[in-house]
């Protein structure tokens, strides 16, 4: 089957919850007038992503208003929106990533491979996500989840679609464009990595990165880059030749991808968890 | 190694470094736990473009 689908390439301010929806809002209006079906924002894009010791104050359950923003616009507009945000579970905050289903479903991913500040703020997630939609079956992962070959192992041969959010930086300075010692090879890689998993797995691979600026810490290194986001956001065609990538300004990539759904199991309950449907839902592949 | 992608020696610090950090970051996460608490009594309140769902949602 063929749909339209969007990578939104996106800057977030940070801790400006409310400015980074609106934000989100008109590139998700644009998206259904253009025809999108399944729409991806980047990680922590309604809160941005940086060294802060608030992410507890900007914490949402599923009950909070970023997700019942993304679920009313998913339902509304019959859309497949996924979308990084900081999801309060009990007394604990995980980086996560929300998948909002026509049917008013939202299920979410935990990013379990945290990096650098992260495990400072945040709790890690346990389990890989699959999640059955109308598009075929749907594998998450979150910007460093995706420089771990465990990952993909886990998900070939069980997705029909790969969703990468992502808040990925340069890691070279934003003036002089020198890149870090260590970690200076590491920003091409966004580039490079969702258009090898579409290769690799044969499925398409929608990827979303933040862009504009950022300061990359590293603590323990005691390393502080005025850095940028990467952006490349990219939307690859795993057996269709042809990928389409943005460079490092916001942007919206709009493409038509090809998956075709495989007989099998539908779901995967290895999920991280998810919250009830309103109304009852086809979970089948079409 | 772990890495999907080729990483070279680069790939060893990175692995030592992100277990450091781990272990570092929890336990810090751990001890903050009390902050964390005061914080989500603190929600920031997230009130215009709600209502501006809830008004779209009604038309």
């Amino acid at each position: 089957m063929k749909f339209q689908a969007a990578a939104i390439q996106m800057p977030s301010t940070l801790g400006e919850v409310d400015e980074n929806l609106e934000r989100a809002d008109a590139y998700l209006r644009e998206a259904r007038d253009r025809g999108v079906e399944v729409a991806v924002l980047p990680e922590l894009f309604n809160t941005g992503y940086g060294l802060c010791t608030h992410y507890a104050s900007m914490a949402e359950d599923a009950e909070g208003p970023t997700l019942r923003y993304l679920r009313d616009r998913a339902r509304a507009w019959g859309m497949l929106i996924t979308a990084g945000f900081a999801e309060r579970d009990g007394r604990h905050v995980h980086n996560a990533q929300a998948v909002c289903l026509p049917n008013g479903t939202v299920q979410i991913y935990r990013k379990r491979h945290l990096v650098f500040w992260e495990r400072f703020c945040f709790r890690p997630g346990a389990a890989p996500l699959i999640v059955a939609t109308p598009w075929g079956r749907v594998g998450l992962a979150i910007c460093a989840d995706m420089i771990y070959r465990k990952v993909w192992a886990e998900y070939r041969d069980r997705i029909d679609l790969a969703i990468i959010s992502s808040a990925w930086p340069v890691f070279a300075d934003r003036d002089t464009g020198r890149r870090h010692w260590l970690f200076g090879h590491v920003g091409p890689l966004s580039g490079e990595i969702p258009a090898k998993v579409a290769r690799d797995l044969g499925i398409p691979v929608i990827f979303a990165n933040q862009c504009g600026v950022t300061r990359t810490t590293i603590p323990v290194l005691g390393t502080r880059i005025a850095d940028r986001f990467a952006g490349l956001s990219s939307l690859c065609d795993g057996l269709h030749a042809g990928a389409v990538r943005a460079g490092g300004e916001a942007a919206m990539l709009v493409k038509e991808l090809t998956v075709h759904p495989k007989r099998g199991p539908v779901t995967c309950h290895f999920m991280s968890h998810s919250v009830p449907a309103d109304s009852s839902f086809n979970s089948e592949p079409s | 190694m772990p890495f999907y992608v080729p990483l070279g020696p680069r790939g060893f610090l990175f692995q030592l470094g992100t277990l450091v950090i781990g272990v570092l970051g929890g336990l810090s996460y751990w001890l903050d736990r009390g902050n964390r608490d005061r914080q989500f009594a603190r929600q920031i309140a997230l009130v215009p473009l709600t209502v501006k769902v809830a008004l779209d949602n009604e038309r």
